[in-house]
């Protein structure tokens, strides 16, 4: 009779009158059955079960991760990171790939860069030491440096600031380094610049790419005439004559000089032709470049900066860099 | 009758070759002159970033002469991998449409077998010049690259491309007409 009370002590149906099968390891000689607290908790809330009335509640602290919600559980995470597939290499307990001077993560989502600059990330990385294939999607800052006002509305920068895709830079990015005897043939999913446009040098970001929108260039040997753009190959600093503007040369221009800041030369069609002739293509040779300029061959999954990659126009500061680079192509601003 | 056709073909093309000969014409290029067929005309088109120039072939094709920091360099090369790279890279699931394999990979590796265009170096008015001449007819490009002209940071690069076999021939052998303006300086 007692066995039988110490079992049925622990029945869920004994409210309404029906016996259940009750599995115990004593088989009813000790009670196995203790929930018999008269405060119990229920979701959120505290219940006390004589009373009738809840007696008190359990706020959950969702930003802690070591915070007990619901049921008294120790921490768990409430769903599997979303981005868990692009950081597979990374516990997901680390925070700002446990570099917090370099990364920051506003939104917990995924580290960032704090400065501006070219990040690129890399993922899905395959192969061995002489075949790799990586997806690999490059964001370029750049800071618009319109000191004469110039109308932009008609052009790819026609907001105060935005983000514009170089949809011509998409596709397979194909590059054979002789030197080491590998091949990458990524996934070039995308290039991006978010891009700001401002009116002085000096609102310039520290690790910012620059446009300047400029009235004249000169030609380089000692030929009289014009051209409508210049660049440093693999550069943060380019500029774009206004008067491409007026023709609608200028975004042709402008991509153009972006493809010689991310580390194309001319080429004989596409974008890079030496002449405007309104493509904004690249091909496979070139989207290889563009990749190598950012990540090299063995670099795997994860997040880089060109400033930390060992770019190398970051150690001079960017105001400098532009000035100079204004009086050694004689622009007149 | 056949042998007088042939002969009288010989006669037409030997004609017709002595002719371009003949009336060939010096174009100034600004950075350099060149001898070209009288038929083949230099025009205007405007450089973004370098200086260009170019010449207009009879059959509609475009010569480009580009002169700045950024012009081509010709430096393009291909891996060839062997069938058992291919075989392990299918099996890990990887994209191998694009690649090039052979039975003899080192070999083709050396001689570029799979590259579209032929190289090599040739002295022209004491410049080092870097040939790049098309395989095939009607495909590819064919044109020269100098680098750091004049003592400058510059490199020119003339090229065509997709020549026909006559153009692609008189083109190279007017590369070895070119002399340099070295009155021209950055």
């Amino acid at each position: 009779m007692r066995r039988e009370k110490n079992i049925q002590a622990g029945n869920p149906f004994a409210q309404f009158g029906y016996k259940a099968k009750i599995a115990t390891l004593s088989k009813g000689k000790y009670l196995e059955f203790h929930d018999l607290d008269s405060i119990v908790t229920i979701g959120t809330v505290r219940w006390h079960v004589y009373k009738n009335e809840i007696v008190g509640r359990i706020v959950q602290d969702s930003i802690n991760p070591d915070a007990q919600p619901i049921g008294d559980r120790a921490g768990r995470w409430m769903s599997p990171d979303p981005l868990s597939e692009e950081f597979s290499s990374w516990s997901p307990y680390s925070f700002s790939f446990n570099s917090p001077i370099v990364f920051k993560d506003p939104d917990g989502r995924a580290p960032l860069p704090y400065n501006d600059d070219i990040i690129t990330k890399v993922s899905n990385k395959r192969g061995d030491a002489h075949y790799v294939q990586r997806d690999v999607s490059i964001k370029m800052t750049l800071t618009v440096v319109n000191s004469s006002g110039a109308d932009l509305s008609k052009t790819m920068f026609n907001k105060t600031s935005g983000t514009v895709q170089l949809s011509g830079f998409s596709g397979n990015a194909q590059k054979d380094f002789r030197g080491n005897d590998v091949t990458t043939n990524d996934n070039l999913k995308s290039v991006s610049v978010e891009y700001k446009v401002v009116s002085s040098l000096n609102d310039v970001g520290k690790n910012d790419h620059v446009m300047m929108l400029v009235s004249s260039i000169p030609k380089t040997g000692n030929d009289k005439g014009d051209l409508v753009g210049k660049a440093e190959i693999n550069g943060r600093v380019s500029a774009v004559e206004i008067g491409t503007i007026k023709n609608s040369t200028f975004n042709n221009t402008a991509t153009h000089e972006l493809g010689h800041n991310l580390g194309l030369e001319h080429s004989s069609g596409g974008l890079m032709h030496p002449t405007s002739n309104n493509s904004l293509s690249t091909n496979t040779r070139e989207r290889g470049e563009t990749v190598y300029n950012q990540v090299g061959p063995y670099q795997g999954n994860g997040t880089y900066t060109q400033s930390q990659n060992g770019g190398p126009a970051y150690t001079t500061k960017i105001q400098t860099q532009v000035n100079n680079f204004l009086s050694d192509n004689k622009i007149k601003q | 009758m056949k042998n007088l056709k042939f002969i009288i073909c010989l006669i037409v093309t030997t004609t017709f070759i002595s002719c371009y000969n003949e009336k060939n014409k010096k174009i100034d290029m600004g950075l350099y002159t060149i001898d070209v067929p009288y038929d083949w005309k230099k025009i205007n088109v405007q450089g973004i970033d370098s200086d260009v120039t170019a010449i207009l072939t009879p059959s509609g094709d475009t010569i480009i002469s580009d002169y700045g920091k950024y012009s081509q360099k010709f430096e393009e090369t291909n891996k060839v991998f062997s069938k058992k790279q291919i075989l392990k890279y299918e099996a890990m699931k990887m994209d191998t449409k694009d690649l090039f394999w052979s039975t003899t990979p080192e070999i083709d590796q050396a001689q570029g077998t799979f590259l579209n265009e032929y190289y090599m170096y040739e002295n022209i008015d004491n410049y080092n010049v870097k040939f790049r001449i098309s395989k095939k007819n009607n495909k590819g490009i064919t044109g020269i690259s100098v680098d750091s002209l004049f003592k400058t940071n510059n490199r020119l690069t003339i090229y065509s491309k997709n020549l026909n076999k006559l153009e692609k021939d008189i083109l190279i052998n007017s590369f070895y007409t070119i002399k340099f303006n070295k009155n021209n300086k950055e």
